[in-house]
């Protein structure tokens, strides 16, 4: 593998472009190879979660004779209009029959649509993003990925497990993938490479040697796995299937793509984080090393101050605001996230992925909070985005009048990817609209 | 709605993983993963790294309040993924050779004023910065790692250094900001304090003509030219292969009792010959191409330890060791060594399992006590203490800058302080654990002492010192969770009266019911807080669990955000405790109203959870009710209940749901 040095004031420099002059973009980006296998049809999965909801009068477009007209407040997603469909009123139910912690059962159902009948434990089921793992088994290195730039804060009242609250992508009941919240270590997974460094002979043989090594933990492991009991068992089964994502991800390095050798520093500032991971998504979409990534920009509940915005107070606090004046601060807040949204969507939208497309073509992105309004906990509101994924759903500067259960977006996607089935407690058809 | 507020006037079952309905079969102990801390600290005592690599794993999920809970720690694959990556890094610290001294400074540690990060370094933009280094006597070797940018008839850039004062050199800068170059200079140093200085020398900015240069460093260090060998050699080469008259043999015998420390149990003969089956077949390869040389070989299969689900779970299985009344004694031994000291067990504890030293009560006793004293114990302050105290709250909090500007990282880390030596003498048997809310004394450093508007204690470390009756002392006054149970400008009564109700009586509030509709708030503008609260408990939906809430912590509202006591005679702190209905004004009053053994017992109950990695039993709460009382009346310090805790069929003895393979 070819690995050309790309240094992180290069690699902070594709994002909004805050330090020096944008060089051309294509000059920083891994090169795609030539030959490369053809794209798969189906677009990739971002899903793009935001927390403590979405007052919808700073984030809905209107839908007019023009087509969608973004309110000020996230005017940056514009540009984007032309590509998007936005759905308004979507109920999440699962949410609503779950016990009221509201940002815990909001953000733990957005994507899974189950209910969560009590606190006991860890319950739920599997999300969408993981549905579709599941469905088209993706050859590609990393089955699915999930990030945050969040940090691990209050989990909600009623004693309600923070994994509610921090991971949206669920493989099953019980079972929520964290999220990882350093951008250092997320690209050290993704492009920390399989030879632990070496290069050359000693680098084939340490890629042979990790085969034995894991090979040899896999056995230990499954020594152990008669001598526990059955739910020792059912824990190992998810170490299993760990190892053989461990063992998928060191073994197939995709040749076609160059990686930078340096990614973002350790101990970034929040903003530098979220502009981080951004640039972490366009690298691994390029090198096409995921084909689902779920994207946190904070966890559930969040109670960010955000101080670099002179919007102080805890985001969650000034989403049931008391007052004009913590209203304007969330609504710098709100603001800001959307032109973060838009900043990631830029990226995609100007970088080349396979055959003409840029990446935005080849990725849906589907932009969902964690309910409607969170000044009165509004999940019956929900208002989602889905953004790019060229003739895939029509995404085309359309609006669709949802009133219907949010699971049937779910439905609506997995049919999109050509799996009719029903999803979650109440998602039974597609909703009208989305489907070309 | 009847239904909700009942369940809030009544007791409500402590949540925790396991919850309320319980058969014996449940008290088995699942797989317990280790935690971020745990992991750390584990192989800090495995192999001597201070490599702390669990800090950029994943978060830990938290559950009931702790985040050890065996129900809550699953495994992802970014965590294996994590922990395979990690067990490179620690084995190669570990044993990699390393110089005898060091001192390295990256960009981000380097204060550089005016210097803006680029990349992985800072640009100097002409700012001159300072390293300063103790040494001892020692010859080193000083590598600048930087790049420098030229545009226009600006010359190269040059940085000046200097050792006190004296010039080392001036450095022409090679290398770009991107691909940095490696400066490096020989010097001697003597022994003491020095500080290295670098100047840019020829710094030009001419924007308007693009005339200028720049200086990018990226690192600066001092290192000696000799090595010693890494902290992880003594503790693992327990023959020297170089000298055995069979190396393989050798390798063996470190692979065996390295997995026995990392497994925290004996290895049996098929383990052991399995490891050793592995360093010969990475050593030799496939038989075409070449293996791996004998210390990286070593290197793998220590790896392959790491990663095993042996090392990184606490398990039982169908081969422990139970004996009767008593647990497998290598199990018990992880299970002291993870509640005491969040790390594995040390030699003495091996040998103390070996002996049989924890196959009865008194030996059980004698150990818990030395392990108490020795500075692992510093553990149950980092994972029980932080947690139950809100000191990791608190780090994470953001008072207003506008409302509270003397709020600085110094003050943060005092109020850190302040609650790990409350947590820390209570350790220490200096203050019964009956007194937790009345200990009579402070814990204070100058720094907290003038933001509390006390006298200064004369240190700039936290101390002890007896209570300052100006400010009420004990659980309820600490400043931690106080500042991070506030919102960034003003004091939170909800938020504090939920923590005391879950840390301090754990009488935690129920869930809101399914299917509540939250309507929108009032505005409360030109309202009092108390007048706020009290037009948020007229709607009824809210009035159920916010009655309890409300009231207990409306009687702390003689502190702010910020924790410092508010002089206003009309400030309104009227409280009231809600299972007793005893009204109070403030934490002195609280503190009074409250009842020892309940809030003792509390404390307890978080212990024992946090001790099994479960939420308490319903039918196992009065029989710590009855160990709190016991210590209330005898005046026990905490390291007795502990013992007591200790002692519990459920801690040390084997579950009752045994049989099941």
């Amino acid at each position: 593998m070819i690995r050309r040095s790309m240094s992180r004031r290069r690699y902070l420099r594709g994002v909004g472009g805050a330090l020096l002059a944008l060089p051309t973009l294509e000059f920083m980006l891994p090169a795609r190879a030539a030959a490369q296998t053809p794209l798969e049809k189906k677009p990739r999965l971002l899903v793009f979660y935001l927390p403590n909801g979405r007052r919808p009068e700073w984030w809905v477009p209107a839908a007019t004779g023009f087509g969608l007209v973004f309110p000020g407040e996230s005017a940056p997603l514009q540009p984007y209009a032309a590509r998007a469909l936005s759905i308004v009123d979507l109920d999440n139910s699962a949410a609503r029959n779950s016990p009221g912690a509201a940002h815990a059962m909001g953000t733990g159902t957005v994507m899974t649509g189950t209910a969560i009948p009590d606190l006991v434990g860890i319950k739920n089921n599997v999300s969408l993003d993981q549905r579709l793992v599941e469905l088209m088994a993706p050859s590609t290195r990393f089955k699915s990925l999930q990030w945050s730039a969040g940090e691990p804060g209050p989990c909600d009242v009623g004693g309600a497990s923070c994994a509610y609250t921090q991971s949206i992508s669920w493989t099953g009941p019980g079972r929520p993938l964290v999220p990882t919240i350093d951008p250092a270590a997320a690209f050290k997974r993704v492009f920390g490479g399989g030879a632990d460094g070496l290069a050359g002979a000693a680098g084939e043989t340490r890629k042979r040697s990790a085969v034995s090594v894991l090979d040899a933990v896999r056995t230990d492991a499954k020594s152990l796995q008669t001598i526990v009991g059955s739910a020792d068992r059912r824990t190992l089964d998810g170490y299993f299937t760990a190892l053989r994502e461990l063992e998928l991800s060191l073994s197939s390095v995709d040749a076609s793509c160059e990686v930078p050798t340096d990614g973002p520093a350790g101990g970034l500032a929040y903003p530098d984080r979220v502009s981080a991971f951004f640039k972490l998504i366009q690298l691994v979409f390029q090198c096409d090393q995921t084909r689902f990534l779920s994207f946190m920009m904070e966890f559930g509940l969040s109670c960010r101050s955000h101080d670099f915005l002179s919007a102080s107070g805890t985001h969650h606090g000034l989403s049931h605001y008391g007052s004009d004046d913590q209203k304007e601060r969330l609504r710098k807040v709100e603001q800001w996230h959307s032109l973060q949204l838009a900043a990631l969507l830029d990226l995609l939208a100007t970088t080349p992925g396979a055959a003409g497309n840029m990446l935005l073509d080849e990725t849906l992105v589907l932009v969902i909070p964690s309910m409607g309004a969170g000044s009165n906990h509004d999940h019956a509101r929900n208002c989602p985005l889905l953004i790019g994924g060229k003739n895939f759903i029509q995404t085309n500067n359309r609006q669709v009048a949802g009133n219907t259960e949010l699971a049937n977006l779910h439905v609506s996607l997995l049919h999109a990817y050509g799996y009719n089935e029903t999803f979650g407690d109440a998602g039974t058809a597609p909703i009208p609209g989305v489907l070309v | 709605m009847l239904l909700f507020a009942a369940g809030c006037v009544g007791q409500v079952d402590p949540p925790g993983p396991s919850g309320p309905a319980r058969s014996a079969a449940a008290l088995e102990q699942p797989m317990r993963r280790l935690n971020r801390l745990e992991y750390n600290n584990t192989v800090r005592d495995l192999l001597g790294t201070a490599l702390r690599p669990a800090d950029a794993f994943p978060p830990d999920t938290e559950s009931g309040g702790f985040d050890n809970m065996a129900e809550a720690l699953l495994l992802t694959p970014a965590l294996l993924d994590s922990y395979y990556t990690a067990a490179r890094e620690v084995v190669d610290d570990a044993l990699d050779d390393r110089p005898s001294f060091r001192v390295a400074r990256t960009a981000v540690e380097l204060a550089v004023p005016n210097g803006y990060p680029v990349g992985n370094g800072v640009a100097l933009e002409g700012s001159a910065f300072t390293v300063a280094v103790t040494s001892p006597a020692v010859h080193v070797s000083m590598n600048v790692i930087a790049g420098g940018d030229t545009s226009g008839s600006a010359p190269a850039p040059v940085l000046r250094a200097e050792l006190d004062g004296v010039l080392i050199g001036d450095i022409a800068i090679g290398g770009s900001a991107a691909n940095p170059a490696t400066h490096t200079y020989p010097l001697d140093l003597a022994e003491g304090a020095h500080t290295l200085t670098f100047t840019p020398a020829n710094f030009t900015k001419d924007p308007a003509s693009n005339i200028g240069n720049n200086i990018f460093v990226h690192s600066v260090e001092v290192r000696s030219d000799t090595l010693v060998e890494g902290p992880g050699r003594a503790r693992l080469f327990v023959c020297d292969p170089a000298t055995a008259s069979a190396a393989a043999d050798c390798y063996g015998k470190i692979l065996e009792n390295f997995a026995r420390r990392a497994w925290r149990r004996p290895v049996t003969s098929v383990e052991a010959e399995a490891l050793r089956r592995l360093w010969t077949t990475l050593r030799e390869g496939d038989g075409v191409a070449a293996g791996e040389p004998d210390d990286q070989a070593l290197r793998l299969v220590l790896r392959t330890i790491l990663v095993s689900p042996k090392f990184l779970y606490r398990v039982r299985t169908i081969r422990d060791d139970d004996a009767g009344e008593w647990l497998d004694p290598y199990v018990l031994a992880s299970r002291l060594s993870y509640f005491l000291w969040s790390s594995m067990p040390d030699d003495r504890l091996f040998q103390a399992a070996e002996d049989g030293e924890l196959s009865s009560e008194e030996g059980l006793r004698r150990t818990v006590a030395w392990m108490l004293l020795d500075e692992k114990s510093r553990g149950l302050l980092d994972g029980f203490a932080e947690q139950w105290l809100a000191t990791r709250k608190l780090m994470g909090a953001s008072p207003s800058p506008a409302a509270f500007p003397d709020f600085d990282a110094s003050l943060r880390m005092s109020m850190v302080d302040e609650s790990k030596a409350f947590f820390q003498d209570l350790l220490d048997g200096n203050v019964p654990v009956g007194d937790l809310l009345n200990p009579g004394v402070q814990y204070l450093n100058d720094r907290l002492a003038a933001h509390y508007g006390l006298p200064a204690v004369g240190s700039e470390s936290v101390i002890r010192v007896d209570a300052d009756p100006a400010r009420p002392s004990g659980i309820l006054a600490l400043g931690a969770w106080l500042t991070s149970h506030s919102e960034p400008d003003h004091s939170s009564p909800i938020k504090r009266g939920r923590w005391l109700s879950d840390q301090v009586l754990c009488q935690p509030v129920a869930p809101p019911p399914a299917g509540l509709v939250v309507g929108a708030l009032p505005s409360g503008e030109g309202l009092s807080v108390r007048q706020q609260l009290e037009l948020h408990r007229s709607d009824p939906v809210c009035a159920g669990c916010h009655s309890r809430l409300d009231v207990l912590g409306m009687g702390l509202e003689e502190f702010d955000a910020v924790g410092r006591l508010i002089a206003d005679p009309a400030l309104d702190s009227a409280g009231e405790v809600p299972m007793t209905g005893a009204s109070f004004r403030g934490a002195a009053e609280l503190a009074q109203a409250l009842e020892p053994t309940q809030v003792t017992a509390c404390m307890a109950s978080k212990l024992y959870s946090y001790a099994l990695g479960r939420g308490v039993l319903p039918e196992e709460r009065a029989s710590i009710e009855q160990l709190a009382a016991t210590a209330v009346e005898g005046r026990q310090t905490l390291p007795e209940l502990i013992a007591a805790l200790v002692m519990t069929p459920a801690f040390r003895a084997p579950e009752l749901g045994e049989g099941e393979p």
